[in-house]
């Protein structure tokens, strides 16, 4: 069992155009689809937000149900992680 | 709207979708954390380093008072932090008193510190503290596989969560559907 955290990435990739595509078609947010998308790979996600209006749209990813062809366009997403190498850190 | 749920290998149920509160501190996690519970929020993610036990536990018993929800209905993640990590029952103690709780559902060594070589010992005694009834599940945080193959011995995490820095172009290697290793 995997659990991601900062599964949002900070926003940092909300304007991927895989991931707007994905979203647009569902009427989902790109938050939305990338927590549904985490899921649905069977990660838990923990987003972390100080907004009420987010914990809603967050909680929103629930109702997002990709089908292969969505997890495959965001598959193909570029990313990075965010966190420092787990060998070093802190160092 | 109903959280999906896994079964981790201990047989709990772990709700997929939770709250982290990592930078939430002071006056503003108390309020969110009770919304979210308002909301159908079960899952709820602290660590002794988020400075916040006190308050997600004030949010969280504050909660249950009002009959929002039980405390068997959530499920409340807390970590070891490295400092801690030669004296783990007393920083559980410790965990559990600033969230004013009687148990924990999921404790994590926060980060593995390989290079300070007491990680695969404190997972050890998280596991040990499983046996004592007021610990449901543990296991690790940003642990890579060299991190648990670095030690002078395998390893072996046997009940065991992981948790990592995933997104959406990045995810880890044992949840990425085209890897069929897992790592339990």
């Amino acid at each position: 069992m995997t659990e991601a955290w900062a599964p949002l990435a900070r926003g940092s990739n909300f304007d991927d155009p895989a991931i707007q595509a994905v979203a647009d078609k569902h009427g989902a947010t790109a938050a939305q689809v990338s927590l549904a998308y985490l899921m649905q790979l069977g990660c838990s996600v923990v987003p972390k937000t100080s907004n009420p209006k987010r914990l809603e749209e967050n909680l929103g990813a629930v109702g997002v149900t990709l089908d292969s062809e969505d997890v495959a366009a965001l598959d193909g997403v570029k990313g990075e992680r965010l966190s420092g190498d787990p060998l070093t850190f802190p160092g | 709207m109903r959280i999906p749920v896994t079964t981790l290998n201990d047989g709990y149920d772990f709700p997929l979708l939770g709250l982290g509160t990592y930078k939430l501190t002071g006056d503003e996690v108390e309020p969110i954390v009770r919304t979210a519970i308002e909301l159908g929020y079960r899952h709820i993610d602290t660590a002794a380093l988020y400075d916040n036990e006190v308050e997600v536990g004030k949010a969280i018993n504050a909660a249950i008072k009002a009959g929002d929800v039980t405390r068997e209905e959530l499920f409340v993640t807390t970590k070891l932090w490295n400092d801690d990590q030669e004296r783990v029952a007393e920083a559980y103690q410790e965990s559990l008193e600033r969230l004013d709780l009687e148990f924990i559902d999921l404790y994590l060594v926060h980060w593995p510190w390989p290079q300070h070589g007491t990680h695969v010992k404190a997972f050890e005694q998280i596991a040990e503290l499983q046996g004592m009834g007021r610990l449901q599940s543990v296991g690790v945080a940003n642990f890579s596989r060299r991190c648990s193959t670095r030690s002078s011995r395998p390893p072996v995490f046997p009940r065991c969560s992981t948790r990592w820095s995933c997104t959406p172009g990045s995810p880890s290697p044992s949840c990425a559907p085209t890897t069929t290793s897992t790592t339990s």
